[in-house]
């Protein structure tokens, strides 16, 4: 586990490696989960080494890699587990791309609760958890933001682009999601992306040249 | 028209369109013993879940109800379903043939 800033932690393990965040803060029980890998056991750790119990785990989008361990955290600690409803079905599909990708696990899928609308704000105790949804990476991609920290998911990352081909990825869906939220998202902000290092959001709008250069091409439907 | 005649021009439909990604010495058989899934199978990942992907939408668009091939049922299913276009075949009619 890695101590990302004085209230976030940063776990990746598994057999197809994807960050789990774990916030601290006013909740009951300490602690709020954001993407739960393929494998609980790390993640579990971290929250008995931190001392504290999820109030509510937040899923940025319904892959896989994000939600694997959801269910066992459910179990476990009796904790909402939050997923765009538009994400929904690629959730369903999870254990059929894991048989497809040839990846050696299998996984239960947790009782959601299903956030709505576009923007959104879920209380958790004394916390607002703000969600955006931004669509492209998957249908129900959402940014999850709680006080100076955005957990991005596979929508933004420090490094590079967030495609994988996998159906239900729209290239041209996430290049407008991106452009609507880009001048939006405070330049301080925490960035924590589901693959790869944490990152200022300053620090990605100027170095993430893949992105920038990606959000500035023409839609492939458009006429050139 | 039979069942099980329309669901196996479903498929092949799909594997064609497959076919029109790949090169020459890569193309798909349209044959009802074509693996799709498996040590044997010549489908990369990505093929098999877009293949699969259209089959379950046109599957549901031609015959005007939802059919899911890739839930939790299809992936306990011993054989697996996708271990062949016959295999396919055979599970997408016994979907279709459920009473609702």
């Amino acid at each position: 586990m890695k101590q990302i800033s004085e209230n976030v932690w940063q776990v990746c393990a598994g057999v197809f490696p994807a960050n789990s965040y774990l916030w601290t803060g006013p909740v009951p029980g300490g602690a709020i989960v954001v993407d739960t890998g393929l494998d609980p056991e790390p993640i579990l750790a971290g929250l008995k080494v931190l001392d504290v119990r999820p109030a509510a785990i937040f899923c940025t989008h319904g892959h896989f890699d994000h939600i694997g361990s959801a269910s066992v955290l459910q179990n476990a600690f009796g904790s909402d587990v939050y997923l765009h409803a538009a994400d929904a079905k690629t959730a369903k599909v999870a254990n059929f791309l894991m048989m497809a990708f040839k990846i050696p696990a299998k996984l239960k899928l947790p009782r959601f609760s299903l956030l709505q609308d576009e923007v959104g704000e879920t209380r958790i105790g004394e916390v607002s958890v703000r969600h955006r949804l931004v669509p492209g990476h998957s249908p129900g991609s959402c940014l999850i933001e709680i006080g100076g920290t955005c957990f991005s998911g596979d929508t933004l990352y420090s490094g590079g682009l967030g495609l994988s081909k996998i159906p239900g990825e729209d290239p041209d869906v996430l290049r407008s999601s991106l452009r609507k939220v880009w001048d939006t998202i405070d330049p301080a902000t925490l960035v924590c992306p589901g693959h790869g290092r944490t990152a200022i959001f300053a620090d990605i709008r100027a170095h993430n040249t893949e992105l920038v250069e990606f959000m500035a091409a023409r839609n492939e439907g458009m006429a050139a | 028209m039979d069942l099980r005649h329309d669901v196996l021009q479903i498929i092949f439909e799909a594997l064609k369109s497959l076919n029109e990604e790949l090169p020459e010495d890569q193309q798909v058989a349209l044959s009802e013993d074509t693996l799709l899934f498996g040590g044997e199978s010549t489908i990369d990942s990505l093929s098999l879940v877009s293949v699969i992907v259209d089959v379950e939408t046109a599957i549901s668009t031609q015959f005007d109800r939802p059919v899911a091939l890739t839930d939790d049922r299809a992936m306990s299913r011993e054989p697996s379903p996708f271990t062949s276009v016959r295999t396919l075949t055979d599970f997408v009619v016994e979907l279709l043939t459920e009473k609702a």
